[in-house]
């Protein structure tokens, strides 16, 4: 069976755009049979690497697209979901691609952790993420079996 | 974003009317809350069960509030549906907030302040 496209699309980069961009595509994902389970995960990880291209890759400045891909390949002996992303942000720095750690929960709540969850969680759920820098734009693809 | 607001004896129970709480209503949310626990002494419930989805944003509004509350108090969260849950556990996040399975056990006589 050929590829199904779920969403491919260009929009500006800001929370708002992603967040809608993600409630589309979980109508998608759902109407594609993909189970709670893997739909969840994708979901997750597009968020947090969205959010960090529109924080980090374009400074929450509104300026600046993102282009958004997700095919979904059935196959008789295995399904899988393929994400792709492209901007046009600064290139990502090294230590993000690599892998992160949690920030260190504290005993005293008024110093616990607000942010820096976001890389761990890319890492924790996505079990490759491939990331290239071609023609100034950066790009992530990654791949949920389902 | 709306959140609608339970005055109880000595907690606030409030209800998050939203499907999601993410990086585009993190700071209303803040906010939000900021002006709700003016003056407000006694437990905080926030009933998620209609949020189906927290990402790390999110995450970090929930203990920005925690942070408003007095100095040792939990937040107390009720009702995490599944990728709720799941973003907490994985940030073992889960273990620095109170957890119910849905607000009326909150208010149960078994449960206890935090």
């Amino acid at each position: 069976m050929s590829p199904q496209t779920l969403i491919d699309c260009a929009f500006p980069g800001t929370f708002a755009h992603v967040s809608d961009h993600l409630k589309k595509l979980q109508v998608e994902l759902e109407r594609n049979a993909v189970e709670p389970e893997p739909k969840d995960d994708i979901l997750i990880v597009l968020a947090e690497l969205l959010n960090n291209i529109v924080e980090h890759g374009y400074c929450a400045s509104g300026k600046g697209n993102i282009h958004l891909t997700v095919h979904a390949h059935k196959r008789a002996d295995k399904n899988a979901v393929y994400i792709r992303t492209v901007d046009q942000g600064p290139p990502v720095p090294a230590d993000a691609l690599i892998g992160a750690s949690l920030p260190s929960l504290t005993k005293d709540s008024q110093d616990m952790p607000e942010g820096g969850f976001g890389w761990f969680m890319i890492h924790t759920l996505a079990d490759s993420i491939n990331y290239e820098r071609i023609d100034d734009e950066n790009r992530f693809t990654f791949c949920v079996g389902f | 974003m709306q959140l609608t607001t339970q005055i109880k004896p000595d907690a606030l129970c409030v209800t998050v009317e939203d499907e999601r709480i993410d990086a585009a209503i993190a700071v209303q949310f803040k906010d939000a809350f900021r002006k709700l626990l003016v003056g407000h002494k006694g437990r905080v419930v926030v009933d998620l069960e209609k949020v189906a989805f927290l990402d790390s944003s999110g995450l970090g509004a929930l203990v920005a509030v925690m942070k408003m509350l007095p100095s040792g108090q939990k937040l107390e969260l009720a009702g995490l549906q599944d990728a709720v849950q799941k973003v907490l556990k994985l940030t073992r996040m889960d273990s620095i907030f109170v957890l119910h399975s849905d607000a009326k056990t909150a208010f149960g006589s078994e449960q206890s302040a935090a």
